[in-house]
């Protein structure tokens, strides 16, 4: 028997050069203390922090390090397995196991302001173990509605949780179950809406790479609640790991009767399908996911009917996000008063975002509603990278919008996030610093959205394809007085005609832009000028005589031709030639070459 | 039975009629529950701007130019769509709809092209007629516009996407009334396009001619093939004899053409008119089809005395009989051998008239004036022609057509004199009048076939059961002592259903007369555009283009096929009896099973599939692919497992080849043009072979922010490629990825499956040395 696990991790995308380095390290340095016996080394790829760190747990103890590298590895098995000194450096505490809910991360700032509901096992479980499972009391949720509640009370349950949708636009949860429920029909299905397609989004993934069997078990639950025994989860078919543990997670449930017929003996049957997406952002929105599993092109169709009155195949059907649904569980089994306990009055619970841009920290985190943006991108994300200014943070991906410094201390709820013209969305959140370009950013944002569209409706499919081009043309150098009316006015018209939710929302980033950064469009159209340097063809290049040596390195790598001068004397560049494709720049090893 | 196929996703009352009070421009109204706001504003003489909207095909909601106000709301709702609730407030007009409505059409023009002086719908677009009454002046947006060719391939059909709208009702028309589905949405967003099947030529596809997306667009992004330069070069070539024959349903409608309402008969001036344009003799098509009945009646008595095949189904519908060699070819033999009318006459002008006239039948020009499309196509079957390969109709003109050259000689039609057609071949009955619309061809066929069964004459000759624009009517009529069951359909939905009847066994039939489309003739591809307030498909215009027939019918002296003394005259002097070795000559012909690229049916046999030019080990992965589709053919919601089986067939491939979207199509009956519709909607799937090494840059925005951008330059400076291409020594594809949920190692690239962290332009040669080798 062992008395030690030492348990490295890596992020799934991270270098495996440099963790197969300290892995084999780590078992050789065992190796060679004489510990091979006590002391049992694993690996574990997670996906729950998206850093480039190596993580390492000490089990049964639950010490867990950051940043981990030979000098860290040296000290736990010289200082703590061999002498039984503990060693506190870069050490974060969480009780694995024990507390659930790591209500108390301990002192490592990434995990000090989390509070982990959703991600509650995830890193912590095998996901592709049903045993691993059982022992956070997996299926125990399931079993007690099975046994001790009927539908009605389990809606109540999510009533008083009041928990609302993850996937965005924060829809009650008991009140879409109460439309499945109430709706006439014989059959009716639960779909778990894993179609995850905002750029900078990973939350879904992450959740079912690390927890599939709570999205089941959620999904199982929804399916009493509302009287379905089918459930489909579409997934975006870029994702094969999740795919995969997904697969693995279903077959073991149906293999001991945790989904299938007749479950655990009672009257319930509840079936699951998996069905892969094949990349169509537009198959988020619930219509199209429809269309989608039905073998059409997902294309959204007007509302009503609902999908709770008329959904997939015609009948009855509730889409449900897989955040969501992996809430479930733990609101079952503790209470709903319990989880609403988290969070502010108007939203309940916690939310996983993935952080990402230009802060120190990036990865998955999940922090109760009403956490500041401030202390996520501060005390979370630890600021800035390399010290820069904060500029903006983008939430609710193509859909939401930039928001800048003043509004830094609102708190992350549905209706905040609303106020200030982004949205909560799925979770994505990117930080922005000073040499990120507003422009540049509502240009990238629509073309993803115009990239998208499904082409249905006119507003959409042709409305956003005009904006995209008045911003092209703004990015360009080209961009008229009065551009910035009309993208506004083509936005108002955007937002309110669009069939769906894509639609809807698409002009967001280029609205909240204009609204907060007026003036970086302002410079763009009337100065040409770009301040965060970004857009390359409002950039010039000039060389400044006192530094240049005239090496003539410039002047050969020049693929224009505009740059003149003698050997050993200042070179100058015509400005009419230039390109501005910034290779001078690159290339001179004296500095003399300045962007401006 | 409606005139339509099940009204499936439209907004219609539900079965309790409860009324509901709300309000529409501060008026009351009262409606069933659940009628759409905008057919309740309707109802209040409040009528909403709408383009996409069509009230027999399913709701798209797509145009968004009917969008209204509902108080206390923040979202606008498409008025279509959207049913009137208890007590809503609803504003149909104000200052922000007004502006709203004014930027979708400035947006729809934006990329349509500005050529309307020139358009064949100058006049009555609807899109035009939406801008003007909308009050678009201005035009703000300005941008790239599609440019796709034309395709002149077809016949009877041109296909001109860059006129076109996406607002579907063609794609609905073709799959929910014809049940062909030749036409498809493929790709998306602005690349949007209604396409046949692979974007092949409209003639290769399964395209039956019938011409409703024609009647259907708004716009004129289909139109018929233009053929009056023909007839214009022919009356103005002095050695010709141009020699007309017009459609009973022509002089049906053509008064719309002219700004009249529906139900008025135009006989007489169409003769007077076909004669100013220059036509040398001016004959009916209507006598060709008294003959028609004359063949096709003893032809259905000869297989009732023979007990030969049944049904018999009619075959004068060109869009029918291509639709039978499509689909259903084991049923040609069931189909009349009798030709159709038009061609009869034809083969009678260059025939007996020639022979009349002393003239050699290659100086004669046939042009037909027709309510059809499809008619352009049967002129050119290779059926259709003399020994000598000559064709015996030269040309077809629709009745559109006919009425642009009208107005082109600045004839004034409406005041025009009645004339009579010329003789011979210009004398018709009352059952050649009633052709035109459905339930006609049986009624003519069932006065003369009961006469030569009984030989008694028939007293009521008005069979009112198969009259009407029901979809499918059936009778049993009583002839001597055996009852026929008779059936009549028009809209070949209404066919297919029909023919899983009679397939199954359900149902058993002597005669069933198919028109291909909705009302028949008086329908057809090639009529008026209907004058407001009427709409192609109206049930109201379909009635009244009928009565002007019907009323037509009741004022012949002879209303009975074999009673008209030119035809009985005809068989006398030249054809001797009907079915005689000589009308079988002229007048009958047979027809082929035909295997377009976009059919769907039957069972999966590898020799069906053309596969011999794969590769064997290919043979062998397209042999595996037919036994997993197969597996599902059998399963309830079969075309659920369309994506699945796509991910398989690009697992297996690398890419979806062509033949296997066929194998998909035909194994879970969806038609080729959707599963082209969706392989194209969807990023995952590929249509071309990819490189040995897939390079996929990630543009998350996280990668975005910090420079995936140039990365992705470098690339395709390196490579030589833009995204999505492959090199030209197939080693590697550039794509581009949204996020693979690495942001902390941001910029990444992935290739093949192996993920490379903040790369900077400057890697990009190096990493590709790796792969080179």
């Amino acid at each position: 028997m062992y008395k030690k696990f030492l348990l490295l991790s890596k992020h799934n995308a991270g270098s495996a050069e440099e963790f197969n380095r300290l892995v084999n390290y780590t078992i050789d340095k065992i190796q060679k203390s004489n510990l091979t016996a006590d002391v049992s080394v694993k690996i574990r790829v997670n996906n729950y922090y998206s850093g480039n760190d190596i993580i390492l747990s000490i089990l049964p103890e639950n010490y867990n390090y950051a940043k981990v590298d030979e000098r860290i590895i040296d000290k736990i098995i010289d200082e703590y397995l061999i002498k039984g000194k503990e060693v506190k450096e870069n050490r974060f505490d969480c009780n694995e196991l024990v507390n659930r809910f790591y209500e108390n991360f301990g002192n490592y700032n990434y995990f000090n302001k989390q509070l982990r509901l959703t991600l509650r096992n995830c890193g912590i479980i095998d996901p592709e173990s049903l045993d691993d499972y059982f022992k956070v009391d997996g299926f125990r949720a399931l079993a007690k509605v099975l046994t001790e509640m009927s539908p009605q009370d389990v809606i109540d349950e999510i009533k008083k949780s009041g928990l609302r949708g993850r996937g965005g636009g924060g829809y009650p949860t008991f009140q879409k179950w109460t439309n499945g429920a109430r709706a006439e029909g014989k059959q009716k299905y639960i779909i778990c809406n894993a179609d995850e397609g905002d750029p900078g989004a990973f939350m879904d993934r992450s959740t079912i790479e690390g927890d599939p069997f709570s999205v089941i078990e959620g999904m199982a639950i929804a399916g009493y609640a509302v009287g379905a025994d089918k459930g489909f989860v579409y997934i975006r078919a870029e994702y094969p790991l999740a795919i995969k543990r997904l697969e693995n997670a279903i077959k073991l449930a149906n293999e001991n009767n945790l989904i299938g017929k007749n479950i655990l003996g009672t009257d319930f049957t509840f079936e699951l399908e998996l069905r892969l997406g094949a990349g169509a952002f537009v198959c988020g929105e619930e219509t199209a996911l429809i269309a989608s599993i039905e073998g059409k092109r997902g294309m959204p169709r007007p509302r009503p009917p609902y999908p709770s009155i008329k959904g997939l195949f015609g009948n009855p059907t509730v889409i449900n996000n897989v955040e969501t649904l992996a809430n479930v569980p733990a609101i079952i089994i503790i209470s709903g008063e319990w989880f609403s306990r988290f969070g502010i009055e108007t939203s309940k619970g916690t939310k996983v975002f993935a952080l990402a841009g230009k802060v120190n920290n990036t990865g998955l985190i999940e922090i109760p509603m009403g956490t500041t943006l401030r202390e996520i991108i501060f005390e979370i994300g630890g600021g800035i990278k390399d010290g820069k200014k904060f500029k903006a943070v983008q939430t609710g991906g193509p859909s939401g919008g930039c928001i800048p410094e003043e509004y830094l201390d609102t708190p992350v709820d549905y209706d905040s996030l609303a106020k200030t013209g982004s949205i909560m969305g799925s979770g994505g959140m990117i930080v922005m610093d000073e040499k990120t370009c507003m422009v540049d950013v509502a240009k990238f944002f629509l073309d993803f959205t115009q990239n998208e569209s499904c082409g249905k409706c006119t507003p959409c499919r042709e409305g956003t394809k005009r904006m995209l081009e008045i911003l092209e043309r703004i990015s360009a150098g080209k961009g008229e007085e009065g551009d910035i009316d009309k993208l506004e006015r083509l936005g108002e018209t955007i937002k309110l005609a669009s069939l769906c939710g894509l639609g809807q929302s698409a002009p967001n980033p280029v609205l909240s832009n204009i609204k907060y950064f007026r003036q970086e469009f302002e410079e763009h159209i009337k100065e040409k000028k770009c301040r965060a340097k970004v857009c390359k063809k409002l950039l010039n290049y000039i060389i400044l005589t006192e530094k240049c040596v005239g090496c003539g390195i410039c002047k050969k790598k020049c693929p224009s031709g505009c740059i003149t001068g003698e050997p050993k004397k200042p070179h100058t560049i015509d400005p009419l030639k230039c390109i501005k494709c910034g290779i001078c720049f690159e290339s001179c090893k004296f500095n003399a070459i300045i962007q401006g | 039975m409606t005139i339509l196929k099940s009204d499936k996703s439209k907004v219609q009352p539900t079965k309790k009629t409860k009324k509901i009070k709300a309000y529409i421009d501060g008026i009351e109204v009262n409606v069933p529950e659940g009628t759409s706001i905008m057919a309740a504003a309707d109802k209040i003489g409040i009528r909403i701007p709408r383009l996409c909207y069509h009230p027999s095909l399913s709701i798209e909601g797509a145009c968004r130019i009917c969008v209204v106000e509902i108080e206390g709301r923040r979202n606008l709702v498409a008025s279509c769509a959207y049913p009137l609730e208890p007590g809503i407030k609803v504003k149909t007009i104000s200052p922000k709809l007004r502006r709203i409505r004014r930027d979708i059409v400035e947006l729809i023009l934006d990329n349509h092209p500005m050529d309307c002086q020139t358009c064949e719908r100058d006049g009555n677009c609807e899109l035009q007629r939406a801008a003007y009454s909308l009050g678009v002046r201005h035009r703000h947006f300005v941008g790239e516009r599609k440019n796709y060719a034309k395709d002149l391939s077809s016949f009877s059909v041109i296909r001109d996407p860059n006129k076109c709208i996406l607002c579907e009702r063609c794609v609905r028309v073709c799959e929910e009334v014809q049940g062909v589905t030749a036409l498809a949405n493929a790709h998306r967003g602005f690349k949007s396009v209604v396409v046949p099947a692979f974007e092949e030529k409209f003639s290769e596809s399964i395209c039956v001619n019938c011409g409703q997306c024609i009647n259907l667009c708004p716009t004129a992004a289909f139109i018929e093939k233009d053929n009056t330069g023909d007839v214009w070069n022919a009356i103005d070539d002095p050695d010709k004899i141009v020699i007309g024959q017009m459609a009973p349903s022509v002089r049906a409608a053509i008064g719309e053409a002219f700004g009249m309402q529906p139900g008025n008969n135009y006989e007489g001036q169409c003769s007077t008119a076909m004669r100013m344009l220059g036509f040398d003799y001016v004959f009916d098509t209507q006598f060709g089809a008294d003959v028609t009945i004359m063949e096709e009646a003893s032809e259905f008595i000869h297989r009732l005395k023979t007990n030969g095949t049944f049904p018999m189904f009619t075959s004068c519908c060109p869009t029918w009989v291509k639709f039978v060699e499509h689909f259903y070819p084991e049923y040609l033999k069931n189909l009349s051998s009798a030709k159709s009318p038009m061609s009869m006459e034809g083969a009678l002008i260059k025939t007996f008239f020639a022979k009349k006239l002393n003239v050699a039948p290659e100086r004669i020009f046939v042009v037909s004036v027709m309510c059809c499309t499809a008619k352009k196509f049967e002129a050119n079957r290779p059926e259709m022609v003399d020994e000598n390969k000559n064709k015996y109709v030269d040309c077809v003109i629709t009745t559109r057509e006919f009425a642009w050259m009208v107005k082109s000689a600045g004839i004034d039609f409406l005041n025009l004199e009645h004339s009579e057609f010329d003789k011979p071949l210009g004398l018709s009955s009352g059952a050649g009048v009633i052709f035109g619309t459905t339930g006609g061809v049986m009624e003519a066929a069932l006065r003369t076939a009961s006469e030569f069964v009984t030989g008694e004459t028939l007293v009521d000759i008005e069979f009112e059961q198969i009259r009407g624009v029901d979809g499918i009517k059936e009778a049993e009529i009583p002839v001597g002592s055996t009852k026929l069951n008779v059936a009549v359909v028009h809209g070949l939905d209404n066919a297919h259903q029909i023919m899983k009847k009679i397939k199954s066994g359900e149902k058993q039939y002597h005669f069933v007369e198919v028109m291909g489309c909705p009302g028949g003739c008086i329908g057809g591809g090639g009529q008026p555009y209907p004058v407001p307030p009427h709409l192609p498909l109206s049930k109201e215009m379909l009635i009244k283009r009928a009565g002007a027939l019907y009323s037509l019918d009741r004022k012949r002296t002879f209303r009975r096929s074999h009673a008209n003394p030119d035809v009985q005259r005809l068989y006398k002097t030249f054809l001797g009896e009907p079915l005689s070795e000589i009308s079988h000559k002229l007048l009958h012909t047979h027809y082929d099973e035909r295997k377009p690229s976009g059919i769907y049916k039957g069972h999966i046999l590898e020799q069906d599939l053309e596969l011999k030019d794969h590769k064997p080990e290919d043979m062998n992965k397209y042999r595996e692919l037919i036994d997993a589709v197969n597996a599902y053919r059998a399963a309830e919601d079969k075309y659920s497992y369309l994506i699945p089986l796509l991910h398989k067939a690009q697992e297996m491939f690398g890419y979806l080849s062509i033949d296997a979207m066929k194998i998909i199509s035909m194994g879970i009956k969806i038609p080729l043009s959707s599963v082209y519709g969706v392989a194209t909607f969807y990023h995952f799937f590929t249509l071309n072979k990819k490189g040995e090494h897939s390079i996929s840059v990630c543009l998350g925005t996280a990668c975005y922010v910090k420079g995936a951008g140039e990365v992705l330059e470098k690339f395709k400076q390196a490579l030589g490629i833009g995204l999505d291409q492959t090199t030209k020594d197939n080693k590697f594809t550039l794509e581009c990825t949204r996020c693979i949920g690495a942001c902390g190692l941001a910029p990444v690239v992935l290739i093949d499956g192996e993920v490379y962290s903040q790369v900077k332009p400057d890697d990009v040669e190096g990493i590709l040395q790796k792969y080179k080798k």
